[in-house]
């Protein structure tokens, strides 16, 4: 009969697996993935590829999810940055700057040309960034986690995080300033 | 210093990338659940179980005092005509997760689909629903301010049957840390079918809220002659939880042939009988808890109700945000 369809296993499945809410899991975390890709790799389309494979891989592996290891949010983030790292693997290439610096210099033909170069200003310093620096402002400006939050994620101290960022801004604010991408 | 300039590659999901994706994971989520991967543990237990709930049917599964030949003659039908609700506790089924121990396998090896009732398929409106499920479905008289419809599902009958493995049982009863109770051996090699009729799932939406109706008719359960329906609930009732005083006095109140059991988590989960109508149904209702190290900025999960009742030959569930309230509502709407 019902079962067939799932009537009880919701709301009922929540408490089964961990009482985790799985509609709201997508709504709220998926702006938070996506974000992550966009500064990740700067290209929007392949930010939508990687968060559909981190969301497909995610959706598959929740019978394992374990709420008390991680929070369902930092448990996507984690398969995101393994989907990150698949990814360049595969490409075998990092994002160059003038491979994201090319398309501002193609003007933006849509109604905010302004914001469409900044933004691609802004994702071209970024892809010229270190690997580690990427994904520290990847997930901090992407996925806004909290430098707490990354420390857990990366490994790193969560001091050094904080060492790390400031870092990073104060070059990417200089060469922002500068109007280049050096 | 500021960072501000640095938020300017974040946007918002275009609505047909995030349309798109949860398609695609609805997909997955329907091809878990045919596998029985992502279910909770007492639904996987489905084909064995459908339409007695899992308690029931583990209550089913496991007495059969005096089985003279296993699929002889199967007099006993059960109709679902209410609902009770059965606290469960949720850490003996964790348990059993934690152990990897598969529900399905220690209760039975012998799981057959007879007819697999197939994944549900969206169809274009409820008229089309209709003529694939061969009953009238009901729905919404006035539906509430912009709620509207958006989904039309239907699944197929299906068929099952199970024969049950007594050392099995006693396995599953160990591992959840039940004693006391005695497993007839006789139980070995019954059979139980069970025929579940299709199901249509009507999906209406509001902005964010998501409100689900299911339709089904009544399952039939059949068992073996000679079944002593409450001795099996009793038992059921202690693996749910319930110490063995507690299951019998339950045992004692419920009409084995005619109530669905619907398991409710025993923390964080709340029921009470309601009217729908003229008939008595179940409201249960689930505020999903925010774990240890969970995120404090983020809100509160909200609660999820869903309002369980049957009318005439048809089953109906209804499920959607909120405390039950505005379930209630709308079940009263529905002809």
């Amino acid at each position: 009969m019902m079962a067939e369809m799932p009537v009880l296993s919701w709301p009922f499945s929540r408490a089964a697996t961990a009482e985790i809410d799985w509609d709201d899991v997508y709504c709220t975390e998926l702006p938070r993935v996506l974000n992550y890709f966009r500064y990740r790799v700067g290209q929007a389309e392949t930010a939508e590829d990687l968060t559909s494979t981190t969301f497909e891989k995610a959706w598959r592996a929740r019978a394992k999810y374990r709420p008390e290891r991680a929070s369902v949010a930092t448990w996507l983030l984690t398969i995101a940055r393994h989907v990150a790292i698949d990814y360049y693997r595969a490409r075998r290439v990092d994002v160059a700057l003038d491979d994201v610096a090319e398309p501002a210099r193609q003007a933006a033909l849509d109604d905010d040309i302004q914001r469409g170069l900044d933004r691609r200003r802004l994702a071209s310093l970024i892809a010229a960034l270190p690997e580690r620096e990427r994904e520290l402002l990847a997930l901090k400006y992407g996925a806004e986690e909290t430098n707490r939050a990354i420390a857990r994620l990366t490994g790193l101290s969560e001091s050094n995080v904080g060492t790390i960022l400031s870092r990073t801004v104060a070059t990417l604010r200089s060469r922002w300033e500068a109007g280049g991408q050096s | 210093m500021t960072d501000k300039f640095l938020s300017d590659l974040r946007e918002p999901a275009r609505p047909a990338f995030v349309e798109a994706l949860k398609q695609r994971l609805d997909a997955i989520e329907y091809e878990q659940a045919e596998r029985g991967v992502t279910r909770p543990l007492w639904l996987r237990l489905r084909p064995a179980f459908a339409g007695v709930a899992a308690l029931a049917a583990v209550a089913v599964a496991l007495s059969v005092p005096t089985v003279r030949a296993s699929a002889r003659s199967l007099l006993e039908i059960f109709r679902v005509k209410r609902f009770a609700a059965v606290p469960v506790d949720m850490s003996r089924l964790e348990r059993l997760h934690n152990q990897e121990l598969d529900l399905k396998t220690l209760i039975s090896d012998n799981l057959q689909v007879l007819k697999d009732p197939g994944a549900p398929l969206a169809v274009a409106d409820v008229a089309a629903a209709a003529g694939k499920v061969g009953f009238e479905i009901a729905q919404l008289a006035e539906l509430p301010q912009d709620c509207a419809l958006s989904e039309v599902r239907v699944t197929g009958q299906g068929s099952f049957k199970a024969t049950l493995d007594t050392d099995r049982i006693e396995q599953l009863a160990s591992a959840l840390g039940v004693t006391g109770v005695e497993i007839p051996r006789q139980l070995n090699g019954a059979s139980v079918a069970i025929q579940t009729s299709p199901t249509v799932m009507l999906r209406y939406t509001r902005g964010k809220d998501d409100f689900r109706l299911f339709q089904a008719l009544s399952p039939q359960v059949a068992l073996p002659e000679g079944i002593d329906v409450r001795q099996l609930g009793t038992i059921g009732l202690q693996l749910a939880g319930m110490s063995a005083e507690e299951a019998q006095l339950f045992a004692s109140k419920v009409d084995w042939r005619t109530t669905l059991l619907v398991p409710v988590p025993a923390m964080g989960g709340d029921f009470r009988d309601v009217a729908v109508g003229d008939a008595q149904g179940l409201l249960v209702t689930v505020r999903p808890q925010r774990r240890a190290g969970g995120d404090a900025q983020r809100p509160m999960p909200r609660w999820h109700s869903v309002l369980l009742w049957s009318k005439g030959e048809r089953l109906f569930a209804l499920q959607g945000p909120g405390s039950g309230m505005e379930l209630l509502e709308m079940a009263n709407e529905i002809g």
